[in-house]
């Protein structure tokens, strides 16, 4: 197991932090396995969920019998089954994500590496994956595979061109569980971002959509006569950048993000948009907390 | 269509230059720095209305350089002057003569003659073609060459707008004459020279005169290889009434009384009833009112008692076209008389003809023996010069005295004079009558009992010639002139003083010694001041007794006016209107006053002539308007400067939008 020095991602404070809290969702999912999170199936805990009439062929473990004593039928008592979560982070790994100081990939590496943290520790299904898809990306649970899961992100490289719809359907295909998912991208996707949320709304997860943007996309500084290269399908647009520009560009942003808040609003997914430069503890145990994702 | 070319080829080369720059730079323009986004999808939804759609979108993105090119290619075509050419236009070798004399400040052309005639002929100037070569002269009582042949229109319209009013009279003959000059080269202009021969090949030129056409003088002008053309400026009906005379004199009985005689003329072609006013020193004393028919001239007249001396201006109060010659000035002078001196031992005869009434009217005379010149009262009038003239009979001073001279029987103490031996009898031979010292002089019979030949400087005027030679001559000695007459009117004999002529009873001798006043002693029998006209020179009288003296002039310019190698003191800057006073250096009183006057009928005429005659040539006034050149390049600027306007327009869209 690797220690918190080891990683840049996650800080010895920070996970101090982290192992107090737990990922919520607004829906109740089916786990695989026996976990810490009450199931909305009926199994073996130590939490009364009802009774029912017995039947025979029912464990007589669970027939109550001081009811039966009282009202002379049985009945059985059904406990609430507590299931693990699956968790899964997705990352926007696309060119465009490697721009700002720290680069917005790094940030999202360290807000995954954050969450997974708090996931594992919960011992839910922690899954790290991004859009054009990881090698391994297998389920992680516990704190064991803390290390696996920061080697994971290590790994994560700005260079997945993969346009975000055929990412999220790669990431349906390989993970058919439900859970929550967040999404962590800056939805400059030219082909649009609405497809692919659409997609992931569709399989009745729980969708957190994370809009990370560096500085200089919030507060462009640029100015004069440029030729501004795509960083993703290096597509060249000619600009001459004076203030009006930049004040009808800021416009054009504030038009982009109240549309991306607009769509995520009508679909219940939870977004939140949140600078590269911002601190990691600070956006999950602020921003994040305030938004139900954990507590 | 035509072009006329605005620039040298040089010039020209640099412009054909800026078309490939405009490009070149816009292709550099285009060279913007590169710089890797992390998406362009904001900025192209930023600026998507700009890529509205692709046809737009690739006209756009030249449209900033085909506006430059095409505002380039405007000016190009307005520096060559694009225009339709009229068949009269200004010949290839132009004259333009502008007359600028008095006449021409007439304000019947708005504001003036001369500023139309001006901007007529800065019309000709404008149409004139690259190769059309022009001069400008401005006339008016002189000639004067403005611009020589060139063919920068700039540099003629600046002669023709430096050309000013006047108020002189007009004489064409200089300004035609320095135009014949260079048109027919060796030619004089003389129909009797026989001198008069081709010595180059004649250049033919178009001689444009500018004028109203009031002057005369060109009877016998030939104009040989000049094309005149007569522009007439003016209207055909003006209205002026001028004053063309003004006299002020004593009257020879009684000296209280003055007479001030002005003339008017009419020059309209309606009666003018006009009131004429004469004021003293500005202060008004009398006015008459005068009806004159068209063309008719008309005198006024005033009596003034008791004045001695002022200033008389006569003034006409009626708007008409011409002002200048609204106005007349003279001066009233006080009497005053000439100092003389007689120096003489005695001489009854010549007492008594200084003593006439004539002679007492015009001079006060004191008598004193020779001894009085060695007295320190005659070296301090002397040096007051207080004496206009001094008289030697029979006597000579040590030095010459600071006025002037009348010598009789004895030298003056210089050694340019001096007399021969005394020779018997002496016959008189002839006499300069011509001179003022000698008109009226009769002096044929007059017998002289002996004489000498006299020996005069250089320069000496002989006014008497007699069988031994010169025996009365004058010559100037700096400012002052000396008369040397050298027999004695007596001579000692037997130790008493007999006469040696008898022209001393004679009428003549009363006569010469009237004439010698008169002369040499600067007197002035007119009461009022000389009147000149603009522009003329005026010798001065005072020049006899001064080197340099001060001319205040009527606006109260200060001007210095100095002997030079001259006899005498001219003065020539005489062009305003008006009173003209004469100072001596450090003196508040004026010496002499003369007066500024436009009494010119000619120039009071302003109707201008329909037709001038040069020689038996007849030129008729063309038309009015110039004949002009319809120039496309105002239009093809205006036009350059609007697309100037849609560029930044454009430019600004692609920076604001």
């Amino acid at each position: 197991m690797p220690s918190a020095e080891s990683t840049s991602l996650l800080s010895p404070e920070l996970m101090a932090r982290l192992e107090r809290l737990e990922l919520v969702t607004r829906k109740v999912f089916r786990g695989h396995l026996k976990g810490e999170r009450r199931s909305n199936r009926k199994g073996e805990s130590v939490e009364f969920a009802d009774y029912r009439s017995y039947v025979p062929g029912d464990d007589l473990r669970f027939i109550d019998w001081n009811l039966y004593a009282r009202l002379d039928r049985l009945y059985l008592k059904l406990f609430q089954e507590e299931e693990d979560l699956h968790f899964y982070c997705l990352i926007d790994a696309s060119p465009s994500m490697s721009f700002g100081n720290p680069t917005k990939l790094q940030c999202a590496k360290k807000l995954a590496a954050a969450l997974g943290f708090v996931g594992l520790c919960r011992s839910d299904r922690v899954v790290i994956d991004t859009l054009g898809g990881l090698k391994s990306s297998a389920p992680m649970r516990g704190r064991a595979h803390l290390w696996r899961m920061l080697e994971q992100l290590e790994q994560i490289e700005a260079d997945d061109p993969t346009h975000m719809l055929e990412g999220v359907k790669r990431f349906s295909l390989r993970h058919a569980g439900k859970g929550i998912i967040v999404l962590i991208t800056d939805l400059m996707d030219k082909a649009g971002y609405e497809a692919a949320l659409r997609m992931l709304v569709a399989k009745q997860m729980d969708l957190f959509v994370i809009h990370m943007l560096s500085p200089e996309e919030l507060d462009p500084t640029l100015l004069g006569d440029l030729r501004l290269i795509d960083s993703e399908d290096r597509d060249e647009t000619e600009i001459t950048v004076s203030r009006a520009v930049l004040k009808k560009y800021r416009q054009t942003l504030d038009q982009f993000v109240s549309q991306a808040k607009q769509f995520c609003a009508r679909r219940s997914i939870t977004y939140m948009l949140t600078p590269s430069d911002r601190a990691v503890d600070v956006i999950v145990t602020q921003y994040l907390r305030e938004r139900g994702l954990v507590q | 269509m035509s072009f006329i070319s605005t620039l040298p080829w040089w010039a020209w080369l640099l412009f054909a230059l800026i078309p490939p720059a405009i490009i070149a730079l816009y292709f550099l323009k285009l060279r913007r720095a590169p710089l890797v986004v992390p998406s362009t999808y904001l900025w192209m939804r930023t600026i998507e209305d700009l890529h509205v759609n692709s046809l737009w979108q690739r006209l756009q993105k030249n449209v900033l350089l085909y506006l430059q090119l095409l505002v380039v290619a405007l000016l190009f075509l307005a520096l060559l002057r694009p225009g339709c050419r009229s068949e009269s236009q200004l010949g290839q070798r132009s004259i333009l003569l502008i007359d600028h004399s008095a006449s021409m400040s007439a304000s019947d052309e708005s504001p003036n003659r001369l500023t139309a005639a001006k901007q007529k002929a800065i019309k000709l100037v404008d149409a004139m073609a690259s190769t059309d070569v022009a001069m400008v002269i401005s006339f008016s009582d002189r000639a004067e060459v403005r611009q020589g042949f060139t063919s920068d229109r700039r540099q003629l319209r600046a002669a023709i707008e430096s050309i000013t009013e006047t108020n002189r009279i007009t004489d064409i003959r200089e300004a035609v004459q320095a135009a014949a000059g260079l048109a027919n080269p060796g030619r004089t202009s003389e129909i009797d020279n026989v001198n008069d021969i081709q010595v180059a090949e004649a250049l033919p030129a178009d001689l444009y005169v500018f004028s109203d056409g009031g002057f005369d003088g060109l009877e016998d002008f030939d104009l040989g290889n000049l094309s005149a053309k007569y522009i007439a400026i003016g209207q055909a009906e003006p209205t002026n009434i001028g004053i063309v005379a003004l006299t002020a004199t004593r009257n020879p009985e009684r000296e209280e009384e003055i007479e001030v005689y002005g003339r008017l003329v009419n020059h309209s072609s309606s009666d003018k009833s006009v009131t004429t006013e004469l004021y003293m020193d500005d202060v008004l004393i009398d006015a008459t009112k005068t009806t004159l028919k068209p063309d008719q001239e008309a005198g006024v007249n005033f009596q003034l008692r008791g004045v001695e001396a002022g200033k008389l201006t006569l003034r006409i109060q009626e708007k008409d076209d011409l002002i200048v010659d609204n106005e007349a000035y003279t001066t009233i002078t006080p009497t005053s008389k000439v100092e003389v001196l007689l120096v003489t031992d005695g001489n009854r005869a010549l007492e008594l003809a200084l003593a006439t009434p004539q002679a007492q009217k015009l001079a006060r005379l004191t008598v004193v023996a020779p001894k009085y010149l060695d007295s320190p009262e005659f070296t301090k009038a002397n040096n007051e010069n207080k004496f206009d003239l001094i008289v030697f009979d029979n006597v000579s001073p040590k030095s010459m005295p600071f006025s002037n001279t009348l010598f009789l029987g004895t030298p003056p103490a210089s050694d340019a004079w001096a007399f021969g031996e005394k020779q018997s009898p002496v016959m008189i031979v002839d006499t300069e009558k011509d001179h003022p010292l000698m008109r009226y002089l009769e002096m044929n019979a007059v017998q002289i009992f002996e004489g000498s030949a006299l020996k005069s400087p250089e320069g000496a005027t002989r006014l008497l010639e007699s069988n031994i030679g010169t025996i009365i001559a004058s010559a100037p000695r700096g400012p002052f002139l000396d008369v040397v007459c050298s027999f004695g009117l007596t001579r000692k004999e037997n130790d008493s003083q007999v006469a040696n002529t008898d022209w001393l009873v004679r009428r003549s001798f009363p006569i010469f010694l009237l004439n010698a006043l008169e002369v040499l002693g600067n007197t002035d029998a007119e009461s009022t001041a000389r009147s000149i006209l603009p522009g003329e020179s005026i010798a001065l009288k005072v020049g006899q007794r001064f080197d340099k003296v001060e001319v205040i002039d009527p606006k109260g310019n200060v001007a210095i006016a100095a002997r030079g190698s001259m006899s005498q003191i001219v003065y020539s800057q005489t062009d305003n209107k008006g009173i003209h006073e004469v100072f001596a250096k450090d003196s508040d009183e004026a010496l002499e006053r003369f007066s500024v006057n436009l009494f010119s009928p000619r120039e009071t005429q302003i109707k201008p002539l329909a037709e001038i005659g040069f020689g038996e040539e007849k030129v008729a006034a063309a038309p009015a308007q110039a004949p002009s050149r319809f120039e496309f390049w105002r239009w093809l600027t205006a036009i350059a400067v609007g697309l100037l306007t849609i560029e930044w327009i454009v430019y600004l869209r692609r920076i604001f939008v």
